[in-house]
């Protein structure tokens, strides 16, 4: 009977044939000993890469790859502090313009700046005459016209108009470092310097000194100050503007590598229209390739334009398995002025833009190509970290290009009924929509690798991107040719990636909390390195909230709260302690913070012994877990333990409503630790979960909660408006989420911005740090820390010195101490690293040597 | 027939359009803005308002779902076309929100990663579950019965998940041999290994997947036999002196099958949302995962393709099986 047969035999048939393929499988051993481990490092993301174009990502697996294939003109160093990048030497000037002081000639002011200023006075010029005085009418408040006489008895007083002069400050150039010569406190700078007020004229209560007596007795002060105020109102008082300019110069010889090409070298030909790059063109002969590039309607007369065609040359292109890539133009100066236009255009849609919007001009010069200059309009020191983003070539992205693309693919001028004149190709191909997202041109030190045949993207999506060396790379190479990173499911990657690594399949792993414990017992398989990620996790009070506006409130809540806890049983101690509202790892995070705390309360010891410290003033580091102390402040706030309840004056008990989002994880299980705190503390917990988005917009943004768990972590400049400025409530569209206001703070919020010298920044932040961190908006619980976990045989070649002009590398732990003190991500080192054949032996030394 | 096949096809066109009505609405009306969302401190307020403009996100949902099915259908024609040998400068009117892919192009290539799993699990059910089922049916309340149901039902208590992480471990950790992924990351593998290594790393989630569908699946074949193997026509076969291996696979097989061709309609539509899970734990980049992470990114031409697409098979699938079930069975009549 074949039917019964068939229903013995094919389950049978099926399932040895599915079992026989595990002899096929590569075993551990295999997987990691094999030769092409040596050539590449592999490691995971949870999510796919996507975009390229480093101005419209938005995504954190985006940046992961683009990081490795392109550079700014600034860059972090190890320690996070910022330095030249692709440029050679950063120089900030201070371009300032201001009046003369009352009573000085140009000559005489000059005399004094460049005693004041000394080398630093790089120039200095008249930039406006004076204006005729403003004769003004005291009693009638009225300007008079030239001639015009004031009736009997009433006076005129004359206003005296200023010449303007502009001088520039430029400190001197130093190859490796950011130079500054910017004087936000210029005008006080001159007061103390003149021992007088420079400009006098432009300030109401300095004019009424020179009214006459009679004047004054008849009109009042009070009249002819309001009088002075209005004339003054009219006129332009503010004495000085502040431009900073940045100065670069660009590194020589840096090419773009373009690529891969998967026509023979031969056959393709670099394409210029008019002078302008317009990418590629597939052909077997210049003729060809000409015929082509016309062919393609780039300009209104074909016939008419100039057109110019170059191959690569043989020596500027490397690539082994049928496709390659090419030595492009140099990067210049026009490279960036066009990224930095294009971040302002509204039209590039960039999600950054607000970045870019106090830039008012982009200069380049015919003389230098390598010179640079970002004019700003007003003094905003966090503009140096913004420069620390990736330049677009010019050659892929100047509107010939663009339009090529546009042209190419069916959205060219007569695509879309315009003609060539007013046809904007970015309003028709948006930048997001280019094909540079998947096959960009690139100046770091790895390009990507095709793994889709000639397919876009180059990357296999959702499964794996892989990178090559960068062989034209200017600055050290990586000793290893690919690196791969493996995507892995977003919500399992991190399981997934344990498998993988324990069977050999990738060379880094970074291990839940839970697990760190267990792979540093394993010193000799595996290599563990700790870093304290631009991160912290919090407790966020609605100071908004009238139970919450008081800050002994939230200072008794942020107090029965056992951090310790937290730490112990829910990141299992691989946390730091946080006192205040900045990542400890940045320079802006006060490590001397000390909270000054009068008891309410006596304490008892850890035997249990009365001590006393009622009414005595202490310093501590961190709030300590005080549960009587939090009663004692709210009894003082108004709030009475009745029956384990805390009820107000009113008669209403503590409630608070305690939101978080779904999904579980390290967040809630901090919020039920807070929870249960509290709970016991006598106050009513109403805690709800809700679907992240609806948690954040209808919940957080609303400001309708009383306390919500939640973490910060990115941006690493000192710029904290959007989470602490007073304008930035939710409400208004920012991101302070604890509807926190204190004018102190937002006063030195504002004035850090103008502040470029690193240490008075460092300094301000701190006072910016205490500020906020003595009023206990948030319950600044920790810092979770980032831990590698590394295959033994990855090594660390560091650069011991030089020999005949070339560097000397030697292999070092991982984990030796220059990157266990580094604070940057160690994702710095990634291009240092490499895997050899046998688990090194070290020795102690090797760790510092 | 074809008078009826007509007439569902007109059926099929209006629940499909309901279902995208519907389907539309719950995706569009679902509270909260993915972009506001983004929780970045570098986004200014303005930033995300530019980027709403340039989605669309404030346009009126009826504008949303007609700009939706008319870049859905212009590229479901230029799918169509291509088939045909169309050209291949055609510009896709549906992208991701988050990758820029192509939709339907993009579903495509994860069908093809996702269809071997889905077949070989398919396989393994249903070539496991008869044999099983009309093995238990045949010895019932025998000891053999008695174990195959109450393996059937630990199978069915124990999560597939719960149950891969366990393999996964022992397999990964105590055999050292690679599971998770199409294949063996760390090594490049070519021509007959590479396909065998694929073959495991399908063998191992298809099964795992298959254990719960089996024991369900033994239940209803099990079930099935009883009921037909107790009808009169079989009594009368084995009253003529037919043998036993006539009267079960000949005479009671083929009418206790008829039910399992309706459940033939399911299998479609499973290559959406059957296996994700297990893409999920096995990390493969396929079409459930696929879905399952566009739901949570809201990307919204991804989540509507799927339901379009998705109910759209479904349809298919109950047409098909009404139509295999009408050749199957001489009593059903198709009027």
């Amino acid at each position: 009977m074949w039917i019964k047969r068939s229903l013995v035999i094919v389950p049978v048939a099926l399932l040895l044939f599915l079992a026989q393929s595990v002899f096929w499988v590569p075993d551990q051993a295999s997987v990691s000993d094999n030769n092409s481990r040596l050539n590449r490092l592999m490691l995971y993301m949870g999510a796919n890469p996507e975009d390229m174009n480093p101005w419209t990502s938005t995504k954190t697996s985006d940046s992961t790859i683009s990081q490795y294939l392109y550079e700014g003109l600034v860059k972090t160093n190890h320690l996070y502090e910022l330095e030249p990048g692709l440029a050679e030497t950063v120089l900030v000037k201070h371009d300032i313009t201001c009046y003369l002081p009352e009573g000085m000639s140009e000559a005489e002011f000059e005399g004094r700046l460049r005693k004041l200023m000394g080398a630093r006075l790089k120039s200095f010029a008249k930039a406006a005459d004076a204006k005729s005085p403003v004769r003004l009418n005291l009693t009638t408040g009225k300007t008079l016209a030239a001639g015009e006489s004031a009736p009997d008895g009433q006076e005129i007083l004359e206003i005296p108009q200023l010449a303007k002069v502009r001088f520039m400050l430029a400190p001197e150039p130093v190859k490796g470092q950011i130079t500054q010569a910017i004087e936000p406190e210029f005008e006080a700078l001159i007061e103390k310097d003149l021992d007088r007020k420079p400009w006098p004229c432009f300030e109401a209560a300095e004019l009424l000194k020179r009214v006459s007596k009679a004047t004054r007795d008849t009109l009042t002060d009070g009249t002819l100050t309001k009088t002075l105020g209005e004339a003054l109102a009219k006129l332009d008082t503010t004495p000085t503007s502040h431009s900073p300019v940045i100065e670069f110069h660009i590194r020589k010889g840096i090419p773009w590598v373009d690529g891969p090409f998967f026509e023979k070298r031969e056959r393709v030909w670099q394409a210029k229209c008019n002078g302008e790059p317009c990418g590629w063109v597939y052909a077997d002969s210049r003729q060809e390739a000409i015929t082509r590039l016309k062919a393609k309607g780039l300009v209104e007369k074909p016939e008419e334009a100039a057109y110019e065609v170059s191959n690569y040359a043989e020596k500027d292109t490397f690539g082994d398995k049928g496709y390659w890539w090419g030595k492009g133009p140099e990067c210049t100066a026009r490279d960036a002025k066009l990224t930095f236009e294009f971040l302002k255009n509204p039209d590039f849609k960039s999600p950054r833009m607000s970045s870019y919007v106090s830039i008012n001009e982009v200069r380049v010069f015919k003389d230098d190509p390598h010179k640079l200059e970002v004019v700003y309009g007003e003094l905003y020191s966090p503009a140096l970290y913004d420069l620390t983003g990736q330049l677009l070539p010019y050659h892929r992205w100047n509107l010939m290009a663009w339009k090529e693309e546009a042209v190419r693919r069916g959205k060219g001028p007569t695509d879309v009924g315009l003609n060539h004149d007013v046809y904007n190709p970015m309003k028709y191909l948006v930048s997001r929509e280019r094909e540079y997202r998947a096959w960009p041109s690139m100046n770091g030190f790895m390009v990507i690798e095709p793994l889709n045949g000639d397919a876009l993207p180059l990357w296999q999506n959702g499964s794996r991107c892989r990178l090559r060396r960068n062989e034209f790379y200017w600055d050290r190479k990586p000793e290893y040719q690919f690196l791969d990173y493996y995507v892995f499911d977003p919500n399992m990657g991190r399981e997934t990636a344990e498998v993988v690594f324990n069977t050999g399949g990738l060379d880094v792993y970074s291990p839940r909390e839970f697990q760190v414990e267990r792979y540093e017992a394993k010193t000799k398989e595996y290599s563990v390195i700790k870093r304290m990620p631009n991160q912290y996790e919090y407790l966020a009070f609605n100071c908004s909230k009238p139970q919450l506006s008081d800050k002994r409130v939230r200072l008794a809540l942020s107090m029965a709260i056992d951090v310790d806890q937290i730490l112990k049983y829910v990141v299992y101690n691989q946390g730091v302690r946080i006192n205040g509202p900045a990542y400890p790892v940045l320079p802006w995070y006060d490590q001397n913070h000390m909270i000054e705390h009068t008891w309410r309360s006596d304490g008892t010891d850890a035997q249990g012994r009365k001590v006393e410290r009622k009414g005595k003033t202490e310093k501590i580091k961190y709030l300590p877990f005080d549960v009587t102390e939090a009663k004692a402040i709210l009894k003082e706030c108004g709030y009475e333990d009745v029956n384990g309840k805390l009820i107000g004056k009113d008669g209403k008990p503590l409630r608070l409503e305690f939101i978080n989002s779904t999904g579980g994880g390290v967040r809630k299980n901090n919020a039920l630790l807070a929870k249960q705190n509290w709970e016991k503390l006598g106050v009513e917990v109403d805690y709800k979960e809700y679907e992240w988005n609806v948690f954040i917009q209808q919940y957080v943004m609303a400001l309708k909660f009383d306390v919500c768990v939640l973490g910060w972590s990115g941006g690493i400049d000192h710029d904290s408006r959007q989470l602490w400025h007073s304008t930035c409530w939710p409400t208004a569209g920012g991101l302070n989420l604890a509807a926190y206001a204190n004018p102190e703070a937002d006063q030195l919020m504002d004035a850090i911005l103008k502040v470029y010298d690193r240490e008075k920044q460092v300094e301000m932040s701190h006072r910016i740090f205490r500020t906020i961190a003595a009023d206990f908006p948030y319950v600044f619980l920790y810092s979770p820390l980032g831990t590698s976990v590394m295959d033994s045989r990855i090594v660390w070649r560091k650069k011991v010195g030089e020999k005949d002009g070339k560097p000397v590398y030697e292999n070092r732990p991982v984990n030796h101490d220059f990157i266990r003190n580094a604070r940057a991500n160690m994702v710095y080192f990634f291009g240092e690293l490499k895997r050899v054949e046998e688990v090194p032996q070290w020795s102690e030394q090797d760790y510092k040597r | 027939m074809l008078s009826y096949i007509i007439r569902r096809l007109f059926q099929m066109a209006l629940t499909l359009w309901i279902v995208s009505v519907l389907s539309f609405l719950i995706v569009a009306l679902a509270p909260g803005d993915p972009l506001a969302s983004q929780l970045d401190p570098k986004k200014t307020p303005a930033d995300l308002e530019r980027r709403r403009d340039e989605i669309g996100y404030d346009d009126p949902v009826v504008k949303k779902y007609t700009d939706f099915y008319s870049r859905f259908f212009s590229d479901f024609g230029a799918v169509i076309s291509k088939q045909f040998g169309g050209g291949d400068n055609y510009s896709w009117q549906l992208t991701s929100e988050t990758s820029k892919e192509a939709v339907l192009p993009t579903m495509w290539r994860k069908m093809l990663v996702t269809l071997p799993l889905v077949i070989v699990n398919t396989l393994l059910v249903w070539s496991l579950s008869f044999p099983i089922g009309i093995y238990s049916a045949l010895r019932r309340n025998t000891f053999q019965d008695r174990t195959i149901t109450v393996l059937s039902y630990t199978l069915i208590a124990f999560p597939g998940f719960w149950i891969s992480i366990l393999i996964i471990g022992f397999v990964t950790k105590t055999l050292g041999i690679p599971i998770v992924s199409p294949e063996t990351i760390g090594v490049e593998l070519e021509g007959p290994r590479s396909f065998f290594d694929r073959t495991w790393h399908i063998a191992i989630p298809a099964f795992v997947g298959a254990l719960t569908g089996v024991a369900t699946l033994t239940r209803y074949v099990k079930g099935q036999m009883m009921e037909v193997m107790g009808q009169d026509y079989i009594r009368t076969a084995k009253a003529k002196g037919l043998d036993d291996d006539q009267v079960y696979y000949k005479h009671a097989l083929r009418p206790a099958s008829l039910p399992f061709i309706t459940m033939l309609a399911g299998l479609l539509p499973s290559i959406f949302g059957g296996s994700v899970v297990f893409e999920a734990i096995y990390s493969w980049p396929g079409l459930g995962r696929w879905v399952f992470e566009a739901v949570f990114q809201r990307d919204i031409y991804i989540v509507m393709t799927s339901l379009f697409v998705g109910s759209a098979l479904t349809l298919i699938g109950i047409l098909v099986s009404d139509i295999l079930l009408s050749v199957a069975d001489p009593r059903v009549r198709l009027s």
